[in-house]
């Protein structure tokens, strides 16, 4: 039990944010309640390095939150930031829902490509040719005007 | 271009981390069943290490200055008698719906505690009269009655003294207030660590997982209060403490009683109580020695012409340690005798 508090303590702040990204802040802390509580309950499946496994918990919440609401109810409105940033972040949600989630894994939440892969449930191997193939695409997306994109 | 550092730019901001919040969860989810098919986790090295750390941060999160108890040494020991003297205090509605007024029932309990039974003393000098200034002229205007009529019930309220009562119990399993209660020689086994001790005081109250999360959170605390005022350990105290810092849901604030004493106050909701609306429970406990000091269920709405922040209803403890001796039984007064009610059959 004192492991899965420590756990619990080192990956919440991390778990959140990812949570908080896909489903919005408003339902962040429940999700990642939830999360934690089915960790909890399958806590003989933890590996060593618990984040990744936790990460691919809440993607299923964070699904299943998408399936139940509505897309503005999960998705809070971005800060304005300078136009780079607001080109960037059209161009990676003109990309498929794979895509971003491939690219945002390594870019958003810090994870290594064998972490990320893991949450997605897939080799590592196969990750990076789903990145390299998500950054080819994203490459192509900012070179294309955005009313283009938006076609 | 580094297009991967460019793209950790257009991250949404992450949402601040409440930690009361998150411990409010871990010592929530860790209280519930886990599956039947489990085994223990081992978990890496390095997360055993963070464990003294784990420990200190909850301590910081709770504002609390963690200090060795200043109790009285003879606590360490199973004493023969334990007693807890508390003044109770409660106000109640009554008279005409349209302008009602409110009374205030107080009494002196004095609990002696031992592995054969308790004794409970509710000393005289208690009774029922008119809380404020405002209250006794509607009081006099009613015509001074002896009885009213409870705002919202089907009782009355005797207005007056209420006698001494002395009840008498052989149980041995009595000291904790709980659904399955303890016995008062076995309360040196109960944990010593915060969630161990959390975990066996949500065991022992019935349904606890089928609660409503305010009424589940209120009665773990009236257990955990109860932990601290009874004959436990410092390592017992201080994980009750901790329990208790887990299900405030504001922070602690530093509170000096009309009697001069300390302490610091947390919060946790009230369940849905009679006559009154918004209602919290407030807990004071003297930070240094783990003693707590008073239990309050306090308004957080003007209601029934009393202020925010009164007080409905209070248990002060005015002293608890170990005992030499008998029971002191008032003069004139029946062990297991008649206990009067100042609440009426209408």
């Amino acid at each position: 039990m004192e492991d899965f508090c420590a756990v619990y303590r080192e990956c919440y702040p991390r778990v959140l944010a990812y949570v908080a990204s896909h489903a919005g802040k408003q339902l962040a802390e429940d999700i990642t309640s939830e999360t934690f509580t089915i960790a909890w309950r399958k806590l003989g499946q933890m590996p060593s390095n618990a984040l990744p496994w936790l990460l691919g918990i809440a993607r299923n919440l964070v699904r299943e939150a998408h399936r139940q609401a509505r897309h503005d109810e999960l998705v809070d409105s971005p800060a304005d930031d300078d136009f780079a940033v607001v080109e960037l972040r059209e161009a990676l949600h003109s990309l498929s829902a794979a895509d971003q989630e491939v690219l945002t894994l390594i870019a958003w939440h810090g994870l290594t490509s064998a972490e990320a892969a893991q949450v997605l449930g897939c080799s590592t191997a196969t990750f990076f040719v789903r990145l390299h193939r998500a950054r080819r695409r994203l490459r192509s997306a900012l070179s294309t005007p955005a009313f283009e994109r938006a076609r | 271009m580094d297009l991967m550092k460019d793209l950790a730019r257009t991250r949404p901001s992450t949402p601040d981390v409440d930690p009361e919040r998150m411990e409010r969860d871990l010592a929530r989810i860790v209280s519930l069943p886990r599956s039947s098919h489990h085994r223990e986790w081992t978990g890496a090295p390095s997360f055993r290490r963070l464990v003294p750390f784990v420990v200190a941060a909850l301590v910081m999160a709770l504002a609390i200055v963690v200090v060795p108890s200043d109790r009285p040494e003879e606590l360490a020991t199973t004493p023969v008698r334990w007693q807890v003297v508390t003044r109770k205090t409660e106000l109640m509605v009554v008279g005409d719906a349209a302008n009602p007024y409110v009374l205030r029932y107080s009494f002196v309990t004095d609990r002696w505690l031992s592995r054969d039974g308790q004794t409970t003393v509710r000393q005289g000098g208690g009774g029922v009269a008119p809380f404020s200034d405002a209250d006794i002229v509607k009081w006099e205007a009613a015509g001074k009655p002896g009885r009213a009529r409870q705002v919202g019930g089907n009782h009355d309220v005797r207005i007056g003294p209420v006698a001494a009562a002395v009840t008498k119990t052989h149980d041995a399993d009595f000291a904790i207030s709980g659904d399955d209660r303890i016995r008062f020689d076995a309360l040196r086994e109960l944990p010593t660590d915060q969630i161990p001790l959390w975990n066996a005081l949500s065991a022992m109250i019935s349904g606890f997982d089928r609660l409503p999360q305010n009424e589940d959170r209120y009665r773990l605390a009236l257990l955990a209060m109860d932990v601290l005022a009874m004959n436990t350990t410092p390592e017992q105290q201080l994980a009750a403490w901790r329990v208790l810092g887990g299900l405030f849901i504001r922070n602690m604030e530093k509170i000096t009683l009309p009697n001069g004493r300390e302490g610091l106050s947390g919060v946790v909701p009230t369940p849905k109580r009679f006559q009154f609306t918004n209602v919290e429970t407030q807990l004071i406990v003297d930070p240094k020695t783990y003693e707590p000091l008073m239990i309050k269920d306090v308004i957080t709405a003007p209601q029934h012409g009393l202020a925010a922040g009164t007080a409905i209803s209070s248990t002060e403890f005015l002293s608890l340690g170990p005992a030499t001796g008998e029971p002191h039984i008032p003069d004139g007064v029946v062990v297991n005798g008649e206990v009067e009610s100042p609440i009426m059959e209408r």
